[in-house]
């Protein structure tokens, strides 16, 4: 199996198969585009993702490197967040910052799958919160004032069974 | 005391660079008589008894002082340059989770600290701590002693500590029960000076040891404090377009709780690209034109797409649950039938046994016009813009201005009554009981083309453009091209009338009184499916996206999935109607049915169940009839009357929408 190195933006040199690294639509272009000898002793850096963070990135797209390619958005169809595999949910399971840092990995590195499920799993930590849990959840300072709030409440009030 | 003394020796020495060496000596030769491995390793039975703990713990037992420190440890990026963002504590994190911490010991020290705290906690108040230490020293209380020797020793190579010292000088001070920032217990700043002087991994070792002793209720403490440090306003710092991402995976319902949360969430959660999404996976294709009532112009800063979103939901929740008052009464045909109804742009058209066809205001409900000129009932008609049909049973059509009421055109050809039509562009399809179709060009007023080939009256007709389909008395759908006015197919297989017809292009589907549904592929003529349930006739069915409903006159409604011929739903149950289905229609939410009961129920389409009556005629029962009914979007028009004079012949207007006063128009 041919592999290339990646270096992230520590100086860490992760050595990875190439189809591995291929997961990353920014990586299999600048291969393609750079014309890369995949025989070539030649690093491939990575400035804007950390050692750690690669470490997480490259660890998901191992195991999803045989994964059918995502298909495209439809957005007639309504977005589900209730499919998140358990691999992933337990991928996850990390504390907010790593999962803000995999979701900018994630877009840099174009990584459709992992941009996705790091997405809905935000998305999840959202759902079904009223306002100040939301607050609490993200640790986000209510900067409305009290007459803000009331139009911003009267604005977004879901009409339901009277 | 002096091997009281060793353990802050061995500390100099570790920092200096023989760590593994030190520490092994250190905790392998702890002696009986020194006081501070006696001490620690009584009180904490942890593997590693190092020159942290001696520095660390020999004094602060006091819970309060404890806590004080964690808050203090919030703060250690600030005192710390070489930690100087918040990264650090994820790079602690995963350090420390891997259980094995670097040891760099070339690492710089912070020495120079910034913080406005610490610069509080300078050294003159370090000697204010030492003076005391000593004295309780001197009390004899043992585990004090070392605490006197801390400063001597770290004084060695600290030569900022030893201009300051003043031992002696400083007066013995209480210190309060209660430590604050201005008020820290004293040996606070000796602590963190030494904390601050110490390598990553050294750290990350004494807040381990640190950890372990912390009671429950501290460890929670520092965790609220740490807390924060690992939580992300995602929205607000993701770039926008990876927070519309995530937003973007929201329901509705939770995008309007996100907006409500702070200004940053605000904005995105209302952006205007994202409600167009929701609006899209709801349905709505189009923002509806904007009115000029006070309350919309309110709300003119909402985005539209999301505005039009609240409107149709708002309008979801009228049809739901908004009481229903009296509905406007349109009073019209005296006491004859209301046999047709259309109803489009506010503008509806009644068509009556009474030979005459009435075009109402359904914003104002006044009849505008009366149109006036056949010479017998009417009983089909369409509507298209400006445009009236109607099919008479004195055997004409005739083609109305709707505006000025005129009569442009009268067809004559069909040699019996006009029982069915339907328009397409500017072409209409007449069925006649003579048992032939007419095509006629409805602008010139000019006969196309006759169909002929069934031989009883035709009941039900479609044409989508292209192909004409027809139902008819002689239990046969016959499928023609206009045209050449050739039949296509014959589709044989009712055993019984064909009463009603829909035609998707695809899909052909007949209802009759066999009480069968079938549907057929209209290319070959073949049966796909036959839809068995009903007990008694089909009479009015509505097609679109492969859903088919079904009314019935044994009293229920069914939906169907026609691909697979499958009965999703039945709309029956204890608020059944009590007598045969007049009409029928749906939409992506709801099915409106009326009866003969003298009610109109809404269901809901996809779980099938009973929502309420819309309409509950007081005559229901006792001779009452719902014969027609027509919806819009906001607007329900219902033609009642009864066959013995009970009820009054009438339209019924009723109105949903958000904007009107009280939902409901009042009542003339």
């Amino acid at each position: 199996m041919p592999q290339i190195k990646l270096q992230s933006s520590d100086g860490e040199v992760f050595p990875i198969d190439v189809d591995v690294a291929k997961c990353s639509v920014t990586i299999k272009t600048m291969l393609e585009d750079l014309g890369m000898d995949e025989e070539e002793e030649e690093v491939v850096p990575l400035p804007n993702v950390n050692s750690a963070i690669l470490r997480k990135v490259l660890h998901w797209a191992t195991f999803h490197k045989d994964d059918p390619p995502p298909p495209e958005d439809d957005e007639n169809k309504e977005k589900r967040t209730d499919d998140i595999s358990s691999w992933d949910a337990d991928f996850l399971k990390v504390d907010q910052g790593t999962l803000f840092e995999l979701i900018l990995a994630a877009n840099y590195l174009d990584i459709k799958g992992l941009l996705d499920v790091t997405c809905k799993t935000v998305a999840n930590m959202i759902k079904g919160k009223a306002p100040e849990e939301i607050r609490k959840t993200f640790n986000i300072k209510n900067d409305f004032t009290a007459s803000e709030e009331d139009q911003v409440r009267k604005e977004n009030e879901w009409c339901e069974e009277k | 005391m002096a091997k009281a003394c060793q353990p802050n020796e061995n500390l100099f020495d570790d920092i200096c660079g023989s760590k593994k060496e030190i520490s092994k000596q250190d905790c392998a030769s702890p002696s009986p008589t020194d006081t501070d491995c006696l001490i620690d390793s009584e009180r904490i039975p942890g593997p590693s008894q190092g020159p942290l703990e001696a520095v660390f713990f020999n004094e602060h037992e006091d819970n309060l002082e404890k806590a004080l420190f964690f808050n203090e440890l919030g703060l250690i990026e600030e005192n710390c340059e070489n930690d100087s963002n918040n990264e650090n504590w994820v790079d602690l994190k995963v350090k420390h989770v891997s259980g094995l911490p670097e040891i760099n010991l070339s690492a710089s020290f912070c020495t120079t600290p910034k913080s406005s705290l610490y610069k509080r906690h300078d050294f003159s108040y370090f000697d204010r701590s030492v003076k005391k230490r000593k004295l309780e020293c001197n009390n004899g209380c043992p585990n004090k002693k070392s605490t006197s020797e801390d400063k001597d020793s770290t004084s060695d190579y600290n030569n900022t500590q030893n201009s300051s010292k003043g031992i002696g000088a400083t007066p013995q001070r209480c210190w309060p029960t209660i430590p604050t920032k201005d008020n820290p217990p004293p040996e606070l700043s000796n602590w963190l000076s030494q904390f601050v002087r110490w390598s990553n991994a050294e750290r990350l070792m004494a807040l381990n040891e640190l950890i372990a002793r912390c009671e429950p209720t501290q460890v929670r403490h520092m965790m609220q404090v740490i807390e924060p440090q690992f939580q992300r306003d995602f929205i607000s710092l993701l770039p926008k377009e990876l927070a519309l991402k995530v937003l973007s995976f929201l329901e509705p319902r939770d995008l309007l709780r996100a907006a409500q949360t702070c200004h940053s969430w605000r904005i995105l959660a209302d952006d205007n690209l994202l409600w167009k999404e929701k609006c899209k996976e709801a349905g709505i294709e189009e923002i509806p034109r904007r009115r000029s009532s006070p309350r919309t112009m309110v709300r003119t800063h909402l985005s539209p797409w999301k505005a039009a979103f609240m409107r149709q939901h708002a309008i979801e929740m009228n049809w739901r649950y908004k009481p229903i008052r009296t509905p406007k009464m349109l009073k019209g045909h005296d006491d004859h039938v209301i046999t047709c109804l259309q109803f489009s742009d506010n503008k509806i058209v009644s068509g009556s046994d009474d030979n005459t066809l009435k075009v109402w205001s359904a914003v104002t409900g006044k009849c505008l016009r009366t149109l006036v000129g056949h010479t017998g009932g009417v009983w089909s008609s369409q509507m298209s813009g400006n445009i009236i049909i109607s099919g008479s049973t004195d055997r004409t059509l005739k083609v109305w201005d709707a505006e000025s009421g005129v009569c442009r055109h009268t067809l004559f050809g069909h040699t019996s009554t006009v029982r069915c039509m339907h328009l397409h562009g500017m072409r209409v399809v007449s069925g006649s009981r003579d048992a032939t179709l007419r095509v006629w060009n409805i602008e010139t007023g000019q006969f196309l083309h006759v169909l002929v080939g069934h031989r009883a009256a035709v009941r039900c007709v479609q044409y989508d453009g292209r192909l004409v389909v027809s139902g008819a008395y002689d239990y046969m759908v016959k499928v023609w091209r206009p045209e050449t006015e050739e039949c296509l197919h014959t589709l044989e297989g009712h055993m019984n009338r064909v009463y009603s017809l829909q035609f998707d292009g695809i899909h052909v589907v007949s209802g009759s009184l066999d009480t069968s549904i079938r549907v057929w592929e209209v290319e070959t003529g073949e049966c796909k499916h036959t839809l068995m349930g009903h007990q008694s006739l089909t009479s009015g069915m509505e097609l679109r996206n492969n859903i088919l409903v079904s009314g019935n006159a044994d009293s229920t409604v069914k939906v169907w999935d026609i691909l697979t011929g499958q009965c999703l739903q039945t709309l029956s149950g204890p608020h059944k109607h009590q007598s045969a289905v007049t009409c029928l229609q749906f939409n992506s939410k709801f099915v409106i049915t009326s009866s003969d009961d003298g009610t109109v129920k809404l269901w809901d389409l996809k779980t099938g169940e009973f929502i309420r009556n819309l309409v509950a005629l007081d005559s229901g029962g006792s001779g009452g009839v719902v014969w027609r009914i027509k919806a819009n979007e906001t607007k329900l028009v219902c033609a009642v009357g009864s066959r013995n004079g009970t009820e009054e012949t009438k339209l019924l207007v009723l109105d949903f929408d958000m904007d009107s006063n009280g939902g409901i128009l009042i009542t003339r």
